[in-house]
Order: C-alpha cells, then structure tokens, then sequence
C-alpha cells in the first residue's frame, strides 16, 4: 500500500502541475457560466436547468480528464520509458498499476469537486436549496467516471492504442447508459437466437444507469435502484477490470 | 497469453450484472418508446445516449418556450419590452390574433417521452392551450398524456378539472381549483397570471394587484414579469382602464 | 570466494513481431552464460544490435528470458523484491519534468524504501556525489543532457545499492561530464559496489572494468580479464576489433 500511495501522489502531482487539469477547471467554469445564460430562457425551470446542465457538464468533465489519464498514464510512461526507473525498484506491476490509478481517482475526484463547488455557489444564488439528491447525484457520477476510467486503462494495455482504448470506452459508455432499452429490447427481440449476441454483450457492459442519480432525481426513492448496491457494483466492477489490467501489465515486455 | 485474464474477468463482470439485474430489475420501458422531435432528434438522441434524460427534456422545455415566445406573424407591437405582443392580460382566454402554434402539445408531448416526470411542460402547455389560444380539448389531451405518465398526480388531475371547468365558463371553479396551485414550487407563472386575471374579472383588485407584484418580483420569465408590471400600473392608477 | 551478484545460466531471448498473421523472429541473445561476482566491475562491449541492453533488461525483469535462468544478488530475476538492492541507470533516462532533481530522488527513494532522515541522507549524498546540488531545485525538463544524466546516476545510487548497472553512462555527454562520470563510477567501485556497464567508449571500459564480455549477434564470444587486454599490443580496443570482425 505504501508504494500505491507513493505512486498516487506523484500522478496527483504531475496532473496538478500539468495544463490539462486547470484547463478543465477553467472550461468548466466557463460551461457553467454559459448554463446560467441557458438557464434564464427556461424561464420558470430556470433553476432546474442550470442544476441539469451543471452537474451534466461536470460528469462530462471529469469523464473527459479521467479518459485522457487512464488511456496515456501507462502508455505514456512505457513510450518515455519513465516506467524503467519504476519497474526496476521494489515495486510490483499490481502496486505501478493501482497507485496511478488511485492518482487519477484523487485528480478526478477534485476536478469535480471544485466544478461542482462553483455549480452549488451559481444555484444557490439563483435560490435553489440544499437538497442530499445533489450528492448522491455526484457521487454516482463519479463512481462511473471510476469505471469507465478502469474500462480504458484495461483496453489500453490490451489494444496498445489510446486511439482504440477511447474509441471502445465512449461506446461502452452509451452502451452502459441505454442498458435497460437493451434488456428490453432483447426481451421483446424477434427471435432469441438473434438477441443471443445482444444478450451476451449486455452481461458485459457496465450497468452505468445503476449509478445515473442524476436523471432518477424526480423518481420516487423507492423506484430507483437501492443506493447499497450502486455503490457496491461501482468498486466490484472497476475492481475487475483492474485485476484484468493488473494480469495484462504482468505479461507486458518493455 | 493475454486473452485468458481478459476471458476471466468478462465472466467476472456477467456474474456481476447478473446479480445485479436480479437485484435491481431494470424499469419497464414504454410500450411506444420515445419519440423525438424530428428537428432536435440528433441532439436528443446523442444526449439520451450520454445518460443526460433530464438535459434533454430541459432543452425541449427551452425549444417548446421559444417557440411559443416567437411570433408567428411579422409587424406587431408590443407594449412592453418581454411581454407577448399578442395578449391582453386582461382576456387571456381570448384567441389571440395570429397565434395559432400548432406544434405547442406534440412539441410538449415529445418532452414527456424524454422525462415522464416533467409535468411543468405539460402544465404550462395545458395553461397555454386552454387559457391563452382557446384549445381547451388539445390542453385535456396533454394533460392527460402526462397522467398516463404520473399515475396518481393530484396535481395534474386538479388542472384537468380547471381546464374542463373553463371549458364551461364556471370562472368560480376554476378559480378554487387553481388558486391552491400558487404556492406549489413548479406552478408556472403563466397559471398566475391566468389567477390574477380571474381575480380581476370578479372585481378582486386587491388580490389581483398582490399575485401581479409577486410574479414581477420574482418570477423568471420576463414576458410575465412585464406584463404585471404593466398591470400594476393600471390597477394603481386612478382611473383604471378596462373593457 | 566472492559470492554473485548476477548469473546469467543458458539464457536465449527471442522476440516474436507478428504482423498481418506472420510473425518474425528475431534473436536478442542466445545461450549466454555470464556471472559477474560481488564487488567486480564488468564491462559489458558489443556492437549495436548485440544485445547489450537486452541483456541488462533480462536482469532487471524489464523482459522475460526465452529459455534459462537468471539470478540477481540471490533472487529470480522476476522477483521485484531483489530490485531493492539494484541501481539502474539505463541508456537516456527519461524522468518527469515537472519534478526537481530533489524531488525525483525523494521520488525514487520512497519506492526504494527509504524514508525520513534515511531518505534525506540519501539524496543529499547523492547530489552531492553527482554535483547536482546547485540545480536539485530547478524542474528537471529545464536541465542539460548532461546534468539530465547525473539525475540519473543520483536515482541509481540514492539507496546505496549493491549493484549497480549501468547502460551507456556516458552516451552524449562531453568530456568534462565524462570525467565527471567516471570518477563517480571509481568512487562506486572503491566503496565495493558491483558495476555492469555496457558502453560505446571502450577506453572507459578499459580504466573502470577488472572484466569485459563482448557480445556479437546475440552470444557472449568472449571475457576477458584486465590482464589480458593489458598484455595485448592495442589493448582492449584491439582486443575487441578481432573479437567482433
């Protein structure tokens, strides 16, 4: 654990330093100031959509950075061969592995929470009041911007390629959102042994509407998902597909 | 070989959602799907795919008031900056010359699809069907769509019972049945203004004049906020001017 | 009898490229049985393409041996645990430019186990050995290709490891920068530190090394001993001209 956290601290060190990460702070803040002129054309619904239109904004920005990181942060060090000076000293692939990605959770988790810092200061002064949905809400967009960043540095190891590792995260990423169209649609498909593919994939990809907080807000609690099991698949999930990483990078030759 | 740790850990994952699904089943989807408009349907379909419902419901509420706040007809004036220039606030029930949007329920309906549980938009499209373009069966059908969506909405069911009450000309009972609506969060100002009017019309000035001041102190919609505005200035003045 | 520090018993690396369906084989190294002992200094010559580096990075777990075993200061090779008493320099060392030279040794230093005034002892030394202290706080992406490599001596040596391996120390650097290098490797060696090091400069090789092996293709044809080059006409150089050719 301890070198884990050695690595974490240096990837949340270079992200700070480095350009990306203000820039996505400073874009955002930007988005949120355009929500507010958006805000005002709807009218009465003006507070209900600056608090839509921020916190979809901020899960596409800390979607955006945390993609970027999972897709380059090994690669990158295996093409600048940074990775030498790491691998040759007491420390596993696993411990590499799991202290980066623990970085990019820490640079992700505080680019969304200074946006939503910034969204909570704009809603607040259009009036709106505190409501714990709001945390819930960034939570389960965090938690999947966690899985999708696990997804891509999976894909990445496995394809070689940041091109193919974002190319099949972003499809994941609106498969896991249209899930329940596709149990649908596999449950009401034509012929089974056609939906046989579909429901294949559906057993794969990530239930991301499982942790869509944001878009059950006006559901009653007793029809959204119990919060246990958003906030246990979210780890579980990610966790796979890191031990899927871990297995990968064992194998890699540099 | 790298395909063996990848083979176990999508077994891994199926168990996962499998568990999962049992868990949490998925929410039924409707039986006629979504529908979109077709004139935004790239930009809602893309949004729905990113998991953003709610962000395109909230742009059909935007597209549905722009279009409702364009005129359908060049070269009218209005009397004050924001407000609508074809209505007089004080017979909101009159048609209003050359509004006629056509387009105003389905455009409605359409966000309905998108969030079953945004029964503003059928609200403020009900409101303005029944009270503002004289369409009060078109208001009943919207207002209905949204109850198939939100079975067991008091609310929605008090509107419809307003909307067939105006239909009557029973001003009194659609009076008691909207006036409750007021203080509810979401009750568009169009509804209050439609209140004030009804309070006018029975010779209530002073009611009248306080939910006139409210929406111009603090409702959003500027078309509204000028149209009490302008309001206040003749019920305040002495001689008040009135058909 | 001074126990090994590196052993290298029947060890081939081979490389498989596939491409459209077909796959190429090229040979790194083939059959190399090496053992450098506790305290020496190995050189390690060869053309490029000789598998130098290849050879280096089998030790470190950098890469997988085809066939054969190796150990390292006791340990398998794959064993990340022994790295601990490892210093690696490799060709062009690549570091984080948004860090200091301090702050890349704490860096280092933390993953090697050090840490408080270990750590602190640690990379002053270090700095101080390597002439980096003027500069250990300016960000390393501002710095010369040759202060670049002292960082890089510094990371190799910050945890006083028992060996110590080094791929092209003196790659690119100027003559000062070289003297600079070699002095420090004396000093290593003096202290009893094992050294491997792979260079293009043999009369470096020739003033640090008790040992050479040269590779040619892949095979180790030859180890020699200081004596040896000492009593041939043109020395090591020569030594390795007829070696290679």
């Amino acid at each position: 654990m301890r070198n884990v956290w050695i690595l974490a601290r240096n990837s949340w060190q270079e992200n700070v330093r480095g350009k990306f990460f203000a820039l996505t702070v400073v874009f955002a803040v930007l988005v949120l100031y355009i929500s507010v002129l958006l805000g005002a054309l709807a009218a009465d619904q003006e507070v209900r959509v600056l608090y839509d239109f921020g916190l979809s904004f901020i899960e596409l920005m800390g979607l955006a950075g945390a993609l970027y990181g999972a897709t380059t942060v090994i690669l990158r060090e295996m093409e600048a061969k940074t990775i030498y000076l790491i691998l040759t000293r007491p420390v596993s692939r696993g411990e590499f592995l799991f202290g980066r990605f623990l970085g990019l959770a820490m640079s992700a988790a505080a680019s969304m929470a200074t946006m939503a810092a910034f969204h909570l200061l704009l809603l607040f002064l259009k009036g709106w009041r505190w409501d714990s949905l709001y945390a819930l809400a960034l939570l389960g967009a965090y938690l999947k911007v966690l899985i999708t960043a696990a997804l891509a540095v999976a894909l990445a190891l496995f394809s070689s390629s940041v091109l193919t590792a974002l190319s099949i995260t972003l499809i994941l990423w609106t498969l896991g959102h249209f899930l329940p169209e596709l149990r649908y649609m596999i449950a009401w498909g034509p012929a089974q042994w056609q939906m046989a593919p579909l429901r294949a994939l559906s057993f794969v990809i990530p239930d991301l509407q499982l942790l869509n907080y944001r878009d059950q807000l006006a559901a009653a609690s007793a029809q959204r998902p119990p919060t246990w099991l958003a906030f246990s698949y979210a780890p579980l999930y990610a966790g796979i597909w890191l031990l899927i990483a871990r297995s990968l990078l064992r194998k890699k030759e540099f | 070989m790298a395909l063996r740790p990848l083979a176990l850990g999508l077994a891994a994952c199926c168990t996962l959602n499998l568990a999962a699904t049992r868990l949490a089943p998925a929410p039924k989807a409707a039986a006629a799907g979504v529908r979109l408009n077709a004139d935004s349907a790239v930009e809602d379909a893309a949004l729905l795919s990113l998991g953003m419902r709610r962000m395109a419901a909230d742009l059909g509420l935007v597209r549905l008031l722009i279009y409702y706040g364009t005129p359908e007809e060049a070269g009218v004036v209005s009397e004050e900056p924001g407000s609508h220039p074809y209505l007089d606030p004080m017979h909101p029930e009159l048609a209003w010359g050359g509004g006629h949007y056509p387009e105003l329920a389905s455009r409605a309906e359409r966000v309905l699809d998108i969030d079953p549980s945004f029964t503003y938009v059928a609200i403020y499209a009900a409101g303005a069907l029944a009270f503002n373009l004289n369409r009060p069966d078109q208001a009943l059908d919207v207002l209905r769509y949204a109850a198939a969506r939100n079975p067991g909405d008091v609310e929605l069911a008090q509107y419809m019972a307003a909307v067939g009450f105006s239909r009557t000309g029973d001003k009194r009972r659609v009076l008691r049945l909207l006036e409750p609506m007021l203080s509810r969060p979401d009750c568009p100002t169009m509804i209050k203004n439609m209140v004030a009017y009804l309070y006018l019309s029975r010779g209530d000035r002073a009611r009248a004049a306080a939910l006139y001041r409210e929406i111009a102190e603090s409702s959003r919609d500027p078309g509204y906020r000028g149209i009490a505005r302008m309001m206040l200035r003749r019920l305040e003045a002495p001689a008040a001017s009135g058909r | 009898m001074s126990a090994a520090a590196l052993v290298f018993s029947a060890v081939s690396k081979t490389y498989a490229y596939s491409h459209l369906g077909r796959t190429t084989y090229t040979r790194g190294i083939e059959d190399l049985d090496l053992s450098v002992a506790l305290g020496e200094a190995f050189g390690l010559l060869g053309l490029n393409g000789s598998g130098k580096t290849t050879t280096f990075k089998l030790a470190l777990g950098l890469l997988r041996p085809t066939s054969g075993k190796i150990s390292v200061l006791g340990h398998e090779a794959s064993d990340f645990r022994a790295y601990g008493g490892i210093g690696y320099l490799p060709e062009l060392p690549y570091f984080y430019p948004f860090l200091t030279p301090a702050e890349s040794l704490g860096f280092y230093g933390r993953l090697s186990g050090l840490e408080g005034a270990a750590l602190e002892a640690g990379i002053g030394q270090a700095l101080a050995e390597t002439g980096l202290e003027a500069v250990a706080g300016r960000k390393i992406g501002q710095l010369s290709k040759g202060l670049t490599q002292r960082v890089g001596l510094a990371q190799a040596i910050l945890h006083d490891p028992r060996l110590i391996i080094l791929d092209e120390p003196v790659s690119g650097l100027d003559p000062l920068a070289i003297k600079h290098f070699r002095d420090g490797l004396a000093r290593l060696k003096r202290r009893g530190k094992t050294l491997i090091v792979s260079s293009h400069s043999i009369s470096e090789i020739e003033k640090l090394c008790d040992r050479v092996g040269i590779l040619k293709d892949g095979r180790l044809v030859r180890v020699a001993a200081q004596d040896e080059w000492a009593r041939a006409k043109d020395g090591l150089e020569g030594l390795f001209v007829e070696t290679v050719q």
